[in-house]
């Protein structure tokens, strides 16, 4: 789906980001993207959908290089991405005319647009927000304005930056179930993200340092290793499960039924 | 300084088809010197409560005093807003913090001595102040942001999710500041992070819909959050010590350390 090798980049004066990084994100997967600030997490979203091109090496979305301009049409229309900052990706004033931007471009047919926004909007249980002024929106609204802004596209793949830093606990547990569920039904996900609850669903994860991608492999996999250098990113149940020498788990759910089968000797 | 907020109430959009009531007739004290947490859903009216404190917005209906005077910003109350780094825009970071300084009427020299006593203050290097904000990681920048607010030398400070976006290691550091000036200045701290709110709070109100549902101490918020369905409003683990209480194993719900967690559960596993 999207393919980069050989990839490094700087920003002017700011000097190395990113070097040589080498990362397949496979149709239909689920990857998690971990590291500190400044390691270069938001520079390879956009990379990935082509705001930003490689000082070095090449990206490809479905075999089209993100330099190849003529076809960034395509490129968009199979990538979306949500912007860490919400402020930075909004353009309507009301958040009606920010989801029509979008399909407009796309040339979706007027009926349709009406239809996939009242339907997206409904899911995410924000059909209130459709004629509210985007200025009057706290944070949390708009940054499910902007899942639903991609999510109306229905991209092959949807690269999230931080999507849910400033949601409460119940919202972001439906956004996490929503990204699940269209994951399920065949949308790769680039999940970027410094809460590890976050992540407890992927399929593999990566973390990246200003030294290129320093760990990778299964969720499992990565946790372990986080946990065995004591680094703090690590979801609460699985540091349990670990610290009580256990087979690590990932959820309350499944901690709660190994300690309670422990408890009653079964 | 101390809060009074009487009967507020605030609407956006009036008259339009977008016309919101975003606070309820809200009526809340906020002590002086206390780190007050807010806690709520989006949408619960949290952020627009931060705003009117700030004195960035008039009510549309009650009022808010801070030491009997309405609240004015740069003066009584400052704000960190949500992703403050991205409001840097000069070529060096000392001319960002020395800019609002200047508009309230200091002196070169007291605007010198303002930046590197705040800085001083929350721990942050001085040879900062030469380099362009562009070049800085956002932990750094999300500080040296908390500083130029705190260099106005506000009474009361609102603090909108400080730390979102943050890795571990500039959170912890947050934190630390938080903890560090908290005494001195009455914070208000807006999270979505539970497990930070309860570790720098000491008291709290939890905002829904625009009116306050919950307003106490910690453990008397923790025990409120337990109750309500869900358990969306305790930190995780929390989540996890209320539940493995209520099946009955023998741990204290309230502990809020990670390391007291799996010992409690080791001790409980090992008494059965």
């Amino acid at each position: 789906m999207i393919e980069l090798e050989d990839v490094s980049f700087s920003y002017p004066a700011a000097g190395p980001v990113l070097e040589n990084i080498n990362l397949i994100v496979n149709k239909g997967e689920y990857l998690g993207v971990m590291g500190d600030n400044g390691s270069g997490k938001t520079t390879l979203a956009r990379l990935m959908t082509g705001l930003l091109l490689p000082e070095k090496g090449t990206i490809r979305v479905n075999g089209i290089s993100t330099g190849d301009r003529g076809r960034l049409l395509e490129i968009r229309s199979s990538t979306g991405m949500v912007f860490q900052n919400p402020d930075a990706q909004a353009i309507g004033e009301t958040v009606e005319e920010d989801l029509v931007f979008g399909l407009e471009n796309l040339g979706v047919p007027v009926p349709e647009i009406d239809t996939r926004i009242e339907q997206y909007l409904n899911l995410m249980g924000i059909r209130e927000l459709r004629h509210r002024n985007i200025r009057t929106l706290s944070g949390g609204q708009k940054q499910l304005v902007n899942l639903v802004a991609v999510m109306v596209m229905e991209p092959e793949c949807i690269i999230l930056d931080e999507p849910s830093s400033m949601v409460d606990a119940g919202t972001r547990r439906i956004i996490l179930e929503h990204i699940a569920r269209l994951n399920h039904e065949g949308t790769a996900i680039v999940h970027i993200t410094h809460d590890p609850e976050e992540l407890t669903r992927c399929q593999r994860l990566i973390v990246l340092s200003r030294q290129g991608i320093t760990k990778q492999g299964t969720t499992h996999e990565v946790f372990n290793q986080l946990l065995d250098e004591e680094k703090m990113d690590i979801p609460v149940s699985f540091a349990i499960s670990r610290a009580l020498g256990l087979s690590p788990v990932l959820t309350t759910e499944a901690l709660l039924e190994e300690l309670c089968r422990l408890k009653s000797g079964t | 300084m101390s809060i009074e907020i009487r009967h507020l109430t605030h609407i956006y959009d009036v008259g339009t088809l977008g016309e919101t009531k975003a606070l309820d007739k809200i009526d809340l004290t906020i002590k002086k010197g206390n780190v007050f947490g807010l806690v709520g859903g989006i949408g619960s009216g949290k952020s627009t409560l931060a705003s009117l404190i700030a004195g960035l917005e008039k009510p549309t209906g009650g009022r808010i005093t801070i030491d009997g005077e309405p609240p004015c910003p740069g003066k009584n109350v400052g704000i960190l807003f949500q992703q403050p780094e991205d409001f840097f825009f000069e070529k060096t970071l000392f001319r960002d913090m020395a800019s609002g300084l200047l508009h309230s009427g200091l002196t070169e020299d007291e605007v010198d001595e303002r930046i590197h006593s705040t800085l001083d203050l929350i721990g942050l290097g001085r040879q900062i102040l030469d380099q362009s904000p562009f070049h800085l990681n956002r932990g750094t920048l999300r500080l040296a942001a908390f500083a130029s607010v705190l260099a106005m030398r506000p009474g009361v400070l609102i603090l909108d999710e400080p730390t979102a976006s943050l890795d571990p290691k500039s959170r912890k550091r947050m934190l630390e500041v938080i903890e560090h000036i908290s005494g001195d200045i009455t914070i208000i701290y807006i999270s979505h992070r539970l497990q930070e709110v309860v570790a720098v709070s000491e008291h709290l109100a939890v905002l829904d819909g625009g009116k306050v549902t919950f307003k106490g101490t910690v453990p008397g918020y923790l025990d409120w959050a337990a109750g309500q369905d869900g358990g969306e409003y305790l930190p995780v683990l929390s989540q996890v010590m209320y539940r493995l209480y209520g099946l009955g194993f023998d741990v204290d719900p309230d502990v809020t350390c990670l390391d007291d967690a799996v010992e409690q559960i080791r001790q409980s596993l090992e008494k059965t």
